[in-house]
C-alpha cells in the first residue's frame, strides 16, 4: 500500500498540463476530421488471399504482421508518445476481415462512426478500394460464416445479432516488465517443450507459431517508428524538436521489444500495445487500457525519485498519451455497440490493500484538464481515501462524465464466487461498457436481449409488426389478460423463449468463431494463452467463465409500461387494453391517442421508491437471473445476468414500436443497465439511488449500470462536493451499489429546457435553500441559472 | 388539523419532501416542508408555503389550452380566456379540491400541499436513514413556519428522534414562548431567523411585528439550545447600518455571535405566477455579491461572524 502525502497532491493540483505543446496537440485532435481508410482492410485482403490453404492462427498472424510491416505511419507534430492506426491522425481501418459487411455499408454511403455519434469522411480513391476488397469477403468473412451457420443449423427465420468481438485484456504490466522479448522467450520454452505426440501439442504448435510472429511484427512496427523518427530529426532544423524525434526514435527502438526503463517508455509501450490490439481487430469493442496507475506508477516512481523525471513533465507525457488514446476510433457495422478504451484507476491490489497511488491523482488531474473523450473508472472500495474520491469528483465536474465509480465491494466477491481465485478477482479491470474480468480473463463477444421488443411481442401474441414475422411464440391474447399478473407472465414466458433461441444461436456462432477467426497477438498477452497453446476463442486464458455472454436489457420502459396498465386499464378503468393496443399501433396520433398517451406517462414510473415500479421491476430482475443461471454458454458455464450496453438503447429502440409507458415508437429505451427512463426520476438522487437497489439484487447480476444526472450547481463547495462522495459511498457501502455514472448536468441542460419546457418538467433548480422546478422560472430568471452554471470551480476540495 | 396531540395518526399539511437537501444544516438532510405561516414577507420566495391548506398551482408554459380541466371544475373557476386561448382560473371560485390536477394531460395543473399522518412523514424521511448516517445529515423542518402546527411537528421530531435521526428546523420563530418550550428538546438545531430589527420596518414587511420572535431568541438562548440565526440579505431594505447595528448588539445581548445571511434572489417570482398573486417587491434587485461584502464588513465591524449560503 502506498501512502500518498498530502504534499504531492497539493503539488498535482496545482500542475497546469495544458502547455503550448499539449494545447496545440489539442486544437489539432480537435481540428482533424476522422478518415475512414482503406490501407488496414486492403493489407489485410493481401495477406489473406496470399495464405490461402495455410492453419487458421497462421494466416491471422501474417494478417497482423502485414499491416505492422506495411501500414503507412506518420508521426505528428508536437507528438512526444506516437503511434496511429492510420497515416491520419485521426484515422480509422475497416475489419473486412471480421465482417465485410461495414465494407458494403461504406460503399452505400454510411459514414457513422462509434455506432452513432460521429461522421467520418472518405476519399474516393479509398471508398473503391473498400468497396472491391469487401467484395473479395462476402460471403467468407467470419461474421457471415456465423451468421450462416446459425441459420443452416436452427431455421432460416433466425437473424443472428451477435455484436464486436473479443476484447482482450492483454497484460500490459507484463509486457511493461518483460518486453515483448520476455513473452517471446516463453513462447519459445512452450514450443521446445512439446512432444508432437498428441493432436493438442499440433495445434498448440499452431498458435505459439502465430503468437510469435505477431509478438515480432509488432516489435518491428515500433522500428518502423524508430525510423520514421530519425529521419525526420535529421531534417528537423528546430534543434528542440530535434532532440525530441530523437528520444522517439530511442524510446521506440527500445520498446515493446525490451522491459520499459522510465516513464516515457512506459507511456510509449502501452500505446504500442494498445494499438496493436486496435490493428489486430478492428471491429467496434474497444481494448480496455487495463489498471494503467498500477503498471505504470513503478516507473513514474523511480524516475521522480532519482530526479529524471518532474511532475510537470510527467503531466505533458501523460497529457500527449492522452490525446493518441481519444483519436483511437473505431468504426463497427451498422446496429452493432461501440465500445472505447477504458482507464481502470484506484481499486485494491492483490492483497486486498488500496492500490492508488499518486500516479493516480496525476491522472485524474491530466484528464480533468484535458476534457478529452476517454472513458475511465475510479474503482471503489472501502477503504478509498477521501482525497482521491474529491479528486474523482473534481474530474467528474470538469470531464462531465468522467470517471464513472465502480465498487470493488460488490465485483470482487461476484468474481469469486464464480470461481476466480482471490488475488485475481481483486486485480479485476473493467471491460467493454462497464463488465468485471478478473486478471487473467477476456471479455468475449455479447448479444443482447432487448426486453422492449418482448414487450412489444407480447401485445402482439408473438407477432411482430415490425418485420411483419411471428417472431416470439404465442403468449395469449392481450385483450383478454385480467390482471398485471397475466402480463409478467406472459412477459416472462416470452422471454424465456426468446432467450433459450438467443443463447442456442449465440453458442452456435462463437463455436464456429473459433474454427474460422484468432487473435494470436492479443492471445500471446493474454493470461495462461501461451501455457495453454491455445487462442481467447478457443478458451485459453486462465478464466472460461468469465467470457462472452447475454447483455440483458429488460429496460425501465417495461415496469413503467406494466405499472400503467396496471393502474388506468384494470384499477381506474381509464381505457380498455384493445384501445391502449390501438394507440399504440398507431403511435399515439390523433386525439384518443394523445389522451391515452398523456395518462401514460402521468402514472408511476420507476426511479421514485414509489413501490409498485420497484416491486414488478425486482420481479422481471430475478426471474431473467433464474432463467440465466439455469442456461450454459458455449464454454458449459451457467450464464449470469449482466446489465450494461452502452448506445444499445438507442439501437433497440429504433426496432420497438409505441409501448405502454407513453414512448413513441423508435425513441430510445431506458440507457444503461437500471437507469430509470429518461426524465422519469424526479425526486432526487438519493431516492433514484434506493429505488434502484429494490428494483435489482445486485448478487445474481455481473453489473448494473446506473447513469445519473447531478446538477453542477449542487458541487459549487468543498462541503457540497464532501456530500456527494457521502451519496455516492452509500450508495456502494449500504446499498451494495455496483456501480453510478454521473453526467454533471451543465448550461446545455438548462438551454434546451428553456426552449421544451414540456421535456423538462422534472428538471429542478435549487438555490440556496430555494426549490423549483425550472419550468416555473420566468424566461430571465431562466437565464440566470444558465449564466449561474457557468461559474468556474475551484480545484480539488 | 384533526388530532393534534402529536401522535403518529396526527394530521398535517406538507407541501414537500425534499429529499438530498446540502443546504438547510449539516450532512445530507431530507427537508420537510409544512405548509402555513403567520407571516407573509414580501420576498417569500415559497409563496405556496403561507396559506395552511392545499392550493391549486398553474404552471403556464405547459397548458396547451386543451380546456379538459374546465370540464371537470364544480366550482366552474376554469375558463379559456377569450382571444389568447389562455387557461384563466378564478381565484375566487376556486376552492382548491384539486378535481382538475389529474384531468390536465400535461400537468401543468398541480396542487400545492397534500395532508399527511405524522408516521408518513417519518416513515417518508427514514427511507433515507444511511446517507444521513454517513454525511453526518438528518431531517430539517421547515416551512411556512413549523410552528404552526406544532402537534404535527412534536410528533414527525419524536418520531425522527426515536429512529436517532439529527433534527433541525428553520423558523421564522413567530410562535407562542408555550409552543415553542413543547418541542425545544426535540430539536438539534435551530436556524432562526432575525429578518428586520425595527418593530414598526418587522410588520410592514411581514405582516407582523417581532416581540414574539426576539422573545423567543432570548428563550433559545437562555435555554442554551443550538442555534443558527439567519437573515434574509434584501438590499435596500434590510441592510442599513441602522438595522445591522441593532441586529449585533442583539445578537451579542444574548451570546450568540454569528448570523447567516441568504441573499435575496427573484427565483420565487414565478410561482406568484402559479398562485394567481402579485409579486410585490419586483423593483427590488437580487442581492449582489457587493451587498453581501458590504453587509459582512458592517456585521463584522460590530464583532459578529457572518457568511453567505451558497
Amino acid at each position: 500500500m502506498v501512502t500518498v502525502k498530502q504534499k504531492n497532491i497539493e503539488a498535482i493540483d496545482v500542475l497546469d498540463v495544458i502547455t503550448q505543446r499539449v494545447e496545440a496537440l489539442r486544437q489539432q485532435y480537435y481540428d482533424s476530421e476522422v478518415h475512414i481508410c482503406a490501407e488496414r482492410s486492403h493489407l489485410a485482403t493481401e495477406s489473406w488471399k496470399e495464405t490461402e490453404g495455410q492453419p487458421l492462427h497462421i494466416r491471422r498472424a501474417k494478417l497482423f504482421a502485414r499491416i505492422c510491416d506495411e501500414t503507412p505511419i506518420a508521426i505528428f507534430g508536437h507528438e512526444l508518445i506516437v503511434g496511429s492506426q492510420t497515416h491520419f491522425l485521426r484515422g480509422i481501418g475497416l475489419q473486412l476481415d471480421f465482417n465485410s459487411q461495414v465494407g458494403a455499408e461504406v460503399g452505400k454511403g454510411e459514414r457513422r462512426l462509434r455506432a452513432e455519434q460521429a461522421k467520418g469522411v472518405i476519399s474516393d480513391e479509398d471508398l473503391k478500394t473498400i468497396v472491391k476488397d469487401s467484395r473479395y469477403w462476402k460471403g467468407k468473412s467470419p461474421a457471415e460464416i456465423m451468421s450462416q451457420t446459425v441459420r443452416e443449423v436452427m431455421g432460416s427465420e433466425y437473424e443472428h445479432q451477435a455484436h464486436t468481438n473479443y476484447v482482450p485484456d492483454a497484460d500490459y504490466a507484463k509486457v511493461i516488465r518483460q518486453g515483448l522479448r520476455g513473452i517471446i522467450a516463453e513462447i519459445d520454452e512452450e514450443m521446445a517443450a512439446l512432444q508432437f505426440t498428441s493432436p493438442e501439442d499440433g495445434r498448440k504448435c499452431q498458435f505459439l507459431r502465430a503468437a510469435r510472429i505477431c509478438c515480432e511484427a509488432e516489435i518491428r512496427l515500433a522500428k518502423r517508428y524508430a525510423e520514421l523518427a530519425r529521419q525526420m530529426a535529421a531534417g528537423e532544423a528546430d534543434e528542440k524538436r530535434r532532440k525530441e524525434l530523437e528520444t522517439i526514435a530511442e524510446v521506440c527502438e527500445h520498446v515493446p521489444e525490451n522491459p520499459a526503463r522510465n516513464f516515457w517508455e512506459g507511456l510509449q509501450c502501452a500505446r504500442f500495445i494498445h494499438l496493436g490490439l486496435y490493428l489486430e481487430d478492428a471491429n467496434g469493442a474497444g481494448a480496455s487500457l487495463e489498471r494503467i496507475d498500477q503498471y505504470l506508477y513503478p516507473l513514474y516512481k523511480s524516475d521522480l525519485e532519482q530526479g529524471r523525471l518532474a511532475r510537470q513533465q510527467a503531466a505533458e507525457l501523460l497529457a500527449t498519451f492522452w490525446v493518441k488514446i481519444a483519436t483511437t476510433e473505431r468504426m463497427p457495422p451498422v446496429g452493432e455497440g461501440y465500445v472505447q478504451s477504458r482507464a481502470i484507476l484506484g481499486g485494491v491490489d492483490r492483497d486486498g490493500n488500496d492500490a492508488s497511488n499518486e500516479l493516480t491523482y496525476l491522472i485524474l488531474h491530466v484528464a480533468g484538464q484535458m476534457k478529452l473523450d476517454v472513458p475511465m473508472y475510479l474503482r471503489w472500495h472501502s477503504g478509498t481515501s477521501r482525497e482521491l474520491m474529491l479528486k474523482a469528483v473534481w474530474t467528474n465536474i470538469q470531464v462531465g462524465s468522467e470517471p464513472a465509480f465502480h465498487s470493488d465491494e460488490h465485483s470482487i466477491p461476484g468474481l469469486v464466487a464464480d470461481g476466480a481465485s482471490l488475488e485475481d478477482a481483486r486485480n479485476y479491470v473493467l471491460c467493454g461498457c462497464c463488465h468485471p474480468h478478473p486478471y487473467g480473463s477476456v471479455y468475449g463477444t455479447v448479444c443482447f436481449m432487448n426486453g422492449g421488443k418482448v414487450l412489444e411481442l407480447v401485445m402482439s401474441n408473438g407477432y411482430d409488426p415490425q418485420t411483419g414475422k411471428q417472431v416470439g411464440i404465442e403468449t395469449g391474447n392481450p385483450r383478454q389478460f385480467t390482471s398485471v399478473d397475466d402480463w409478467t407472465n406472459a412477459f416472462m414466458k416470452q422471454w424465456e423463449h426468446m432467450y433459450d433461441v438467443l443463447i442456442e444461436g449465440f453458442n452456435i456462432a462463437e463455436l464456429t468463431q473459433m474454427e474460422v477467426y484468432s487473435q494470436p497477438f492479443a492471445s500471446a498477452l493474454t493470461p495462461d494463452c501461451i501455457k495453454n497453446g491455445l487462442d481467447v476463442h478457443q478458451g485459453g486464458s486462465r478464466y472460461r467463465q468469465f467470457i462472452g455472454g447475454i447483455m440483458i436489457k429488460v429496460y425501465s420502459d417495461v415496469p413503467d409500461a406494466l405499472v400503467a396498465i396496471n393502474q388506468l386499464v384494470y384499477k381506474e378503468q381509464k381505457f380498455t387494453i384493445k384501445e391502449l393496443l390501438e394507440a399504440c399501433a398507431n403511435n399515439f396520433e390523433g386525439e384518443r391517442g394523445e389522451y391515452i398517451r398523456n395518462m401514460l406517462i402521468a402514472a408511476q414510473k420507476f426511479g421514485n421508491d414509489s413501490g409498485e415500479p420497484e416491486e414488478i421491476y425486482r420481479l422481471l430482475n430475478d426471474r431473467t437471473a433464474t432463467i440465466g443461471r439455469s442456461r450454459k454458454g458455449y464454454f458449459g458455464f451457467p450464464l449470469r445476468d449482466s446489465k450494461y450496453g452502452g448506445a444499445m438503447h438507442l439501437i433497440h429502440g429504433r426496432m420497438v414500436g409505441a409501448l405502454p409507458n407513453g414512448r413513441r415508437a423508435g425513441m430510445p429505451l431506458s440507457d444503461g443497465g437500471i437507469s430509470p427512463c429518461a426524465g422519469c426520476d424526479t425526486r432526487g438522487p438519493t431516492v433514484t439511488l434506493r429505488s434502484v437497489a429494490k428494483a435489482v439484487d445486485f448478487n445474481t447480476n455481473r453489473s448494473a449500470i446506473l447513469n445519473q444526472k447531478m446538477p453542477k450547481t449542487l458541487l459549487k463547495t468543498a462541503e457540497q462536493r464532501n456530500l456527494f462522495v457521502d451519496l455516492t459511498e452509500t450508495y456502494f457501502a449500504d446499498y451494495n451499489g455496483y456501480q453510478v455514472q454521473w453526467n454533471i448536468e451543465d448550461r446545455e441542460v438548462y438551454l434546451a429546457a428553456k426552449a421544451n419546457p414540456a421535456a423538462y418538467k422534472d428538471l429542478i433548480v435549487r438555490v440556496g435553500g430555494f426549490s423549483a422546478y425550472f419550468v416555473e422560472l420566468d424566461p430571465v430568471l431562466q437565464d440566470e441559472i444558465i449564466a449561474r452554471t457557468e461559474q468556474t470551480l475551484g480545484c480539488c476540495a | 388539523m384533526g388530532n393534534k396531540n402529536g401522535g403518529q395518526d396526527t394530521t398535517g399539511v406538507v407541501y414537500n419532501i425534499q429529499a438530498y437537501s446540502i443546504h438547510d444544516g449539516p450532512g445530507i438532510r431530507t427537508v420537510v416542508f409544512l405548509k402555513g405561516c403567520p407571516l407573509s414577507c414580501q420576498w417569500c420566495c415559497n409563496p405556496e408555503s403561507i396559506s395552511g391548506k392545499p392550493e391549486l398551482g398553474f404552471r403556464q408554459t405547459l397548458c396547451n389550452g386543451c380546456g379538459q380541466c374546465i370540464e371537470v371544475c364544480p366550482q366552474k373557476a376554469l375558463s379559456l380566456e377569450e382571444g389568447t386561448g389562455a387557461l384563466k382560473i378564478d381565484r375566487a371560485l376556486c376552492d382548491n379540491c384539486g378535481m382538475c390536477v389529474p384531468a390536465c394531460p400535461r400537468q401543468a395543473l398541480t396542487t400545492y400541499g397534500q395532508k399527511m399522518k405524522v408516521a408518513e412523514v417519518v416513515d417518508e424521511v427514514l427511507k433515507d436513514a444511511p446517507f444521513y448516517r454517513r454525511s453526518g445529515g438528518g431531517v430539517t423542518i421547515s416551512g411556512g413556519e413549523p410552528l404552526k402546527q406544532p402537534g404535527f411537528l412534536l410528533g414527525i421530531l419524536e418520531g425522527c428522534r426515536q429512529a436517532g435521526l439529527h433534527t433541525a428546523i428553520e423558523t421564522s420563530g413567530y410562535c407562542s414562548p408555550q409552543t415553542l418550550s413543547k418541542v425545544l428538546d426535540k430539536i438539534d438545531l435551530f436556524m432562526f431567523d432575525l429578518k428586520v430589527m425595527d418593530t414598526e420596518q418587522h410588520l410592514a414587511l411581514t405582516g407582523k411585528n417581532n416581540h414574539l420572535i426576539l422573545s423567543n431568541a432570548r428563550l433559545l438562548a437562555k435555554a442554551g439550545c443550538t442555534v443558527q440565526p439567519r437573515m434574509p440579505l434584501i438590499p435596500g431594505v434590510n441592510d442599513s447600518e441602522d438595522n445591522l447595528s441593532m441586529l449585533a448588539s442583539f445578537l451579542h445581548s444574548i451570546g450568540w455571535s454569528s448570523i447567516e445571511l441568504m441573499p435575496y434572489h427573484q427565483f420565487g417570482k414565478g410561482k406568484y405566477a402559479t398562485l394567481g398573486r402579485p409579486y410585490r417587491i419586483d423593483d427590488v434587485p437580487s442581492a449582489n455579491p457587493e451587498n453581501v461584502e458590504k453587509v459582512s464588513k458592517s456585521l463584522k465591524k460590530h464583532g459578529i461572524k457572518c457568511w453567505a449560503s451558497t
